[in-house]
């Protein structure tokens, strides 16, 4: 199997202005000699993707995520390191790189917000040089796999949010990507939405062999989607490794909601520890390398109705502290910034 | 550069702007009152003292299709702050498009849909307030109509330019707003630069700004044909220096991402 993505000891250093002394002088100064400061977002990262291959690039804000991304399409030539795309390299090559990648930016939209998406659909067959039959024939599989023939015709804007993230993610495809970026899909989206989304793109990427990078702070995103996840911090890796390490290693807890008709839900199991407690309403972790969730339902279900349940991962946060515990000394902190004369 | 993605960008960005009507009744309305008090002025002005060589009607056509070019550019310098604030134009640059000819050829669209609907307005209600045409008559008016479609157009692209700018300081208002109120006075937004003095045309016609209004303006009211060929020597002069300096000022662009980040 060939690689989609190869990347190796990545390192990419950016230049920001050192904000000037606060005060007037230390501003009259900054308008004569300004001051720079260097400061490393990705330092000697190395993966790589499979084709067809779904991997989870997670860490904290200000990671370095964005900046890899934005090396991977072309957009930043990287210091040091190699880095090659769909067997091209990104920053020589970006616009032919551009008709074989797709990106989602779940906080960004590219359908034009008064028309309807079918419009932008066929702008974008434009942009990518397809043919009539081809755009036709593409838009039909989309249309029927993502369930929008009743919205094409209607103007983005009188959208729901997570009627417009699936014509977001048809939008990226349309042109048969081999490569698709997802960066926070389904932030915003309702729990059944997020479903939804995370379905079609792990069935896409199934039937089409599409190579999938997701970043994403809701770990069911990864979860649900990909089969490996790479975590960074300070730029640098931290984690490699296939979803059932990281699930097996690292996510140990469950957080658990019931709301039942009893006042106060009493369920004695191993490794529960209650987090929070109102009447009708109680909310459990659940240590599910002692006692699985389903142990759980059914021990509230014997002493009587459940009315709502809701399982939720622990924080995106939680989980990197954890890897970050194991994780070497010398990656645990960042490349302290340089000062530029 | 293929020119069919961009021209479904422009018929795009067109059918979104006509889409979005309502936007436009603001417009419009300023666009009216405009004329109805200069029309007034003119009318007050003339009683008293001759208006050089200029009549009424001419100096109302003249403001009408000034305006019509002012009133109808789009905020294209702040589309492009936008991407920049927003990192949107990471996403944009990822595809097989120009990231500064796709926002120009959305701007074109916006800015032709405009002139369309602001001239039907404008030219009906400058018709009603002079009582007629200008001087030139109607084919002068065409060809001020025509000049004035490609003034807009190079006055856009000057505007992204100053949009580019976003990527050195961000914030691309004082800019602009310094681009704007000279182009209103070199470019003689109110009346013709022919009833400037002698100096500030000298200074006013070394800039483009001329090119972008009063030449149009001049040609709608009624110009000699020597001053119509010369006018469209120069904007296409200004054209080409226009293209060629956002091709190096969008370089300059990516490489300020390049050291800054995204």
């Amino acid at each position: 199997m060939t690689n989609a993505v190869t990347l190796r000891d990545l390192k990419k250093t950016f230049r920001a202005r050192t904000p000037s002394a606060p005060s007037l002088l230390g501003a009259m100064r900054g308008l004569v000699s300004r001051k720079y400061t260097e400061f490393r977002a990705v330092d000697g990262i190395s993966f790589d993707i499979a084709e067809g291959e779904r991997v989870a690039f997670i860490g904290p804000n200000g990671a370095g995520k964005s900046t890899t991304l934005k090396i991977l399409s072309g957009i930043l030539h990287p210091d040091t390191g190699e880095v090659r795309v769909l067997g091209l390299i990104p920053a020589e090559d970006r616009m032919r790189l551009g008709y074989r990648i797709g990106t989602v930016f779940g906080q960004r939209t590219q359908l034009w917000q008064h028309l309807p998406a079918g419009d932008t659909f066929r702008l974008l067959a434009r942009v990518y040089d397809l043919s009539d039959a081809l755009f036709r024939s593409r838009l039909e599989a989309l249309v029927d796999a993502f369930g929008l023939a009743p919205l094409l015709s209607q103007p983005v804007r009188k959208l729901s949010l997570g009627e417009r993230m699936r014509c977001e993610i048809a939008a990226s495809l349309l042109h048969g990507p081999q490569l698709l970026f997802l960066d926070e899909p389904t932030i915003g989206l309702d729990a059944s939405a997020k479903a939804r989304v995370r379905e079609l793109v792990r069935s896409q990427s199934q039937r089409d062999g599409t190579s999938v990078l997701l970043t994403s702070h809701d770990t069911a995103d990864s979860e649900h989607v990909c089969e490996r996840v790479i975590v960074i911090n300070h730029g640098r890796l931290l984690f490699d490794q296939s979803l059932s390490t990281l699930r097996t290693q690292f996510i140990s807890h469950r957080r658990v909601t019931l709301l039942s008709d009893q006042q106060s839900l009493q369920i004695d199991l191993p490794g529960l520890q209650v987090l929070e407690r109102e009447p009708y309403k109680v909310r459990i972790e659940v240590d599910i390398r002692r006692t699985p969730v389903a142990r759980v339902v059914e021990a509230a279900l014997a002493r009587g109705t459940l009315h709502d349940l809701t399982v939720e991962d622990p924080p995106l946060e939680q989980v990197i502290q954890a890897i970050y515990a194991t994780a070497p000394a010398e990656t645990r902190q960042p490349v302290p910034p340089r000062e530029l004369s | 550069m293929n020119l069919r993605k961009y021209r479904a960008v422009v018929s795009t960005a067109m059918a979104q702007t006509l889409a979005a009507r309502a936007v436009f009744l603001g417009r419009v309305a300023f666009y009216a009152i405009l004329l109805t008090i200069y029309g007034r002025i003119w009318e007050l002005v003339g009683q008293r003292s001759p208006l050089g060589r200029f009549g009424r009607a001419d100096l109302v056509w003249y403001l009408a299709i000034t305006e019509w070019i002012a009133l109808s550019l789009p905020a294209i310098h702040l589309e492009i702050e936008a991407d920049v604030r927003s990192g949107n134009v990471a996403y944009l640059l990822s595809r097989p498009i120009s990231y500064f000819w796709l926002r120009f050829a959305e701007g074109l669209g916006t800015l032709l849909v405009r002139m369309l609907i602001l001239g039907l307005f404008g030219f009906g209600i400058a018709y009603l307030l002079s009582g007629g045409l200008a001087s030139g008559g109607l084919l002068a008016l065409v060809c001020g109509a025509l000049t004035a479609v490609v003034a807009a157009t190079l006055n856009l692209i000057f505007c992204a330019i100053i949009g580019l700018s976003a990527f050195f300081i961000e914030d691309t208002s004082p800019l602009y707003w310094v681009w704007q109120k000279l182009a209103f006075v070199f470019g003689g937004l109110m009346f013709p630069l022919d009833m400037y003095p002698e100096t500030v045309r000298t200074v006013a016609n070394a800039t483009p700004f001329p090119s972008l209004l009063y030449a149009p303006g001049r040609i709608a009211i009624g110009a000699d044909p020597a001053f119509l060929w010369q006018t469209t020597l120069v904007l296409f002069g200004w054209l080409v220096v226009a293209v060629v300096s956002a091709h190096f000022a969008f370089r300059r662009a990516l490489k300020a991402l390049e050291i800054n980040g995204g």
